[in-house]
């Protein structure tokens, strides 16, 4: 492992400075591919980049990678419960219309 | 980090412990904030399934100039916010650092709010607001904007919430009270950062569907 260097907060503003890089590319991206034609894609593709730029808040902003078990448990507890309403809800419009 | 008395609550006999407890309270809050949203969220992809052209057509007469803006406004908020909360973690917190980041999230917030207040007042004046006067003709574009309104209108409101509790952190740091090792630092970072997350699921489903029909 890499000893790490430097003022602590310096390491910090480096290190969430390049997550915030991270989170305005992946909004220009977003953005940009919003405008090509991509036909059913589109739509796929916006929620795909939304789900990186959340997950990424959540492992460094929201410190979920370095949380214990229990706080892990409580934070994906909830996107199960919200998958499971997605899931059910949608596989009967799907089949029934 | 010394058990200050200002921060350390009954019944916690050590601020270690507190932080602990108060990190998992403030998780099982936010799992039902996300609940809350999740059923929003259903609803309108249930509503967009059912005619995802007047949708799509709804969603162009959105600005996507003030939705990214506000995006990239909350974005930064985030990394601001959370410079204050990890600095505060640290043995050496540096005070005045800490409360130039909580300054500097409480004006991000602000910001936001006046964009979407104006973004707000160019809908009216587009009659954009579902009722009598409504713009479009299709039923379901009324629906979007039914739901446009009210996902960003109670956006707004846990958002103003935010600003409010780092204003008062902010305050509370300028009247001596001490913010390295404060849980409630902890606590409203993590709401607030949630406030962010919310909002990047809703820039994709209000601002970007139809713009490249």
């Amino acid at each position: 492992m890499k000893p790490q260097t430097g003022h602590p907060i310096q390491r910090l503003i480096l290190h969430n400075g390049g997550v915030w890089l991270v989170l305005l590319m992946c909004l220009s991206l977003t953005l940009i591919l919003a405008y090509e034609p991509m036909g059913d894609l589109n739509a796929p593709v916006a929620l795909l980049i939304a789900v990186a730029k959340a997950l990424t808040v959540l492992t460094y902003y929201m410190e979920l990678r370095v949380a214990r078990p229990l706080v892990l448990l409580i934070a994906f507890i909830p996107i199960v419960f919200v998958a499971i309403l997605f899931t059910f809800t949608m596989v009967d419009v799907l089949t029934r219309f | 980090m010394s058990d200050h008395p200002d921060i350390l609550r009954e019944p916690w006999q050590t601020l270690s412990r507190q932080r602990v407890a108060d990190r998992i309270g403030i998780w099982i809050f936010l799992s039902s904030e996300i609940l809350f949203f999740g059923a929003l969220f259903l609803g309108y992809t249930f509503y967009r399934h059912q005619d995802p052209a007047s949708f799509a057509e709804a969603a162009r007469h959105t600005n996507i100039w003030f939705g990214t803006i506000n995006t990239l406004l909350l974005l930064t908020s985030s990394y601001t916010m959370a410079m204050a909360s990890q600095v505060a973690d640290l043995e050496s917190g540096n005070k005045r650092f800490i409360l130039a980041c909580l300054a500097l999230t409480a004006t991000f917030g602000i910001l936001f709010l006046v964009i979407k207040g104006l973004e707000y007042k160019e809908d009216i004046d587009k009659l954009l607001l579902p009722g009598h006067t409504f713009a479009l003709k299709s039923p379901s574009a009324a629906l979007f904007f039914a739901f446009y309104w009210v996902m960003t209108a109670v956006h707004g409101a846990h958002l103003t919430i935010g600003i409010a509790l780092v204003t008062r952190l902010l305050f509370r740091g300028l009247r001596k009270a001490p913010l390295a090792g404060n849980p409630q630092l902890t606590a409203a970072a993590l709401y607030w950062h949630l406030v962010d997350l919310i909002w990047i699921f809703l820039y994709p489903i209000f601002y970007l569907p139809g713009r490249s029909s």
